[in-house]
């Protein structure tokens, strides 16, 4: 339960020192992209938050989300800011079940009303009902509802949640849709992504202690400081796409000079997420660094945007003339291409799809 | 030098003008930016080694180093798996982290003259 302790009273009771403390700041500052100037402002506001009471409803969903933000090894910054909230419902993580699992959600609702944040993973299925996906005999629908009345502000983990992700994808047969498409009267953060970056996760909740406000959110309701730059434009690769060296196949010689994936369906140019430079397990790399291109899971209908392999992002324009032309223009040049790679996006998704192991052969046979 | 090293100095230089006149620094953060295979290890060799290394133990160890370049940090933090969980490059005179916090200064008095009062009250017992 959510109590009057204060952050740094908690982590001070753990044994973690003022210095300790500001470390862990200064590297949230870097994560959230505030200037360095800003620690000692953020410290003095996390030192006197007091913990927020957080619901969280796992709906339509894998629970990859879930995994994401709890496999991470602690001690880490997540483990820190996952202890500085009272996570008062979360049915995969509490130790309670059943009618005493559900007691505590409600006894939460009703002690923190107004006042608790709301997690939401899972999209909600809608058609008939919404008796596809149910909690305890109550719709995911109602649910959703009834929770959302109480809420501070709502946090929409993942792409299911944030843009109805995989059960939304053609033919969607539970009628599945976003939060965003139901609740209309609170405030809600997108943090897409299949699964989102732990970090990712844990920032937004680091900027909500922080400053009792939600991030600055881009035109799809996700926080600008993790999602505000394309993965295209923050990828290592990048050079090679100015030089206009592009692998063909995944075992070419492009390919193991580490060229660029884009010819190869790489999404980047049209994903806007922090992959590139926060990367994945422990920082070890993203997939671009381990010679795939980005599958564009942080973005709306990313499933249905046709193959994962296949040209859907290559410009009508020879790659070479459209990266001379990006090379020459910089990042005007760049954001042309990424505008013209959504429209492609959009053609490829209203004509859905799916590719065979017939089309990848096909697909590099084309294009060698 | 190639990539983004350089660029990356050049912010560097204009951090040190701007430290050298008015006292401010800044900071430059590493692990937010692409850099590229060779950015690391030639920045690294532009800046080279200076005359303070400091190891701070507090959620893991931190390691701030004052490269050749006096008034440019370099500060590596890891946690307690030795992962880093940030890295930059600092212009001050003296990274924040290295100074005592001023809470901390008041708890190491009324520490201090607590054992004092121990020890003092032991003498007497004896």
């Amino acid at each position: 339960m959510s109590d009057e302790q204060s952050l740094g009273a908690l982590l001070r009771e753990q044994g973690i020192s003022r210095r300790g403390f500001l470390k862990f700041c200064g590297a949230m500052a870097s994560l959230m992209a505030l200037p360095g100037s800003m620690v000692p402002a953020i410290a003095a506001a996390l030192d006197k938050a007091l913990r927020p009471s957080v619901i969280w409803l796992s709906f339509q969903e894998c629970t990859g989300c879930t995994e994401s933000l709890t496999r991470s090894h602690s001690p880490t910054l997540e483990g820190l800011i996952l202890n500085a909230i009272s996570l008062d419902y979360h049915h995969t993580l509490q130790a309670a079940s059943g009618e005493a699992a559900e007691a505590a959600r409600e006894a939460a609702m009703k002690q923190f009303f107004g006042k608790y944040l709301l997690i939401v993973d899972g999209s909600i299925p809608t058609k008939d009902g919404g008796v596809y996906s149910t909690i305890a005999g109550v719709s995911n629908l109602d649910m959703l509802h009834e929770a959302a009345k109480g809420a501070a502000a709502i946090v929409a983990v993942g792409t299911c949640a944030a843009f109805g992700g995989l059960p939304h994808a053609n033919p969607n047969p539970t009628g599945a849709v976003a939060v965003s498409d139901i609740i209309r009267d609170k405030p809600i953060i997108n943090v897409s992504g299949c699964p989102p970056i732990p970090v990712v996760i844990t920032g937004v909740l680091a900027h909500y202690l922080t400053f009792g406000t939600l991030p600055e959110l881009d035109d799809l309701g996700r926080p600008k400081a993790f999602y505000g730059e394309s993965i295209h434009d923050r990828c290592y690769r990048r050079p090679f796409y100015d030089q206009g060296k592009f692998a063909k196949t995944f075992d070419d010689e492009g390919a193991r000079n580490g060229w660029c994936l884009f010819e190869l369906g790489c999404k980047g140019p049209t994903t806007f997420n922090a992959c590139a430079t926060t990367k994945w397990n422990q920082g070890t790399s993203f997939p671009i660094e381990s010679g795939h291109g980005c599958l564009g899971c942080s973005e709306p209908n990313f499933w249905d945007a046709g193959s994962f392999y296949h040209a859907l992002s290559t410009p009508i324009t020879p790659v070479g003339r459209a990266a001379a032309v990006a090379a020459a223009a910089g990042i005007v040049g760049g954001a042309a291409i990424a505008m013209h790679n959504r429209h492609v996006k959009a053609a490829a998704r209203s004509g859905h799809q799916t590719v065979t192991v017939n089309d990848l052969e096909q697909a590099s046979g084309e294009t060698k | 030098m190639s990539g983004n090293a350089a660029p990356l100095l050049h912010e560097i230089a204009a951090l040190l003008d701007r430290l050298a006149l008015t006292g401010e620094g800044g900071s430059v953060q590493l692990n937010g930016l692409p850099l590229q295979p060779g950015d690391y290890e030639a920045l690294q060799e532009a800046l080279g080694e200076g005359e303070v290394s400091a190891e701070i133990q507090a959620l893991g160890p931190s390691l701030i180093r004052e490269t050749a370049l006096h008034g440019v940090w370099w500060a590596t933090h890891r946690n307690a798996l030795q992962e880093v969980v940030a890295e930059s490059i600092e212009v001050t005179r003296c990274p924040a982290l290295l100074q005592t916090p001023a809470e901390d200064v008041a708890e190491a008095a009324r520490i201090l003259r607590e054992r004092l009062s121990v020890a003092t009250k032991g003498e007497h017992d004896v």
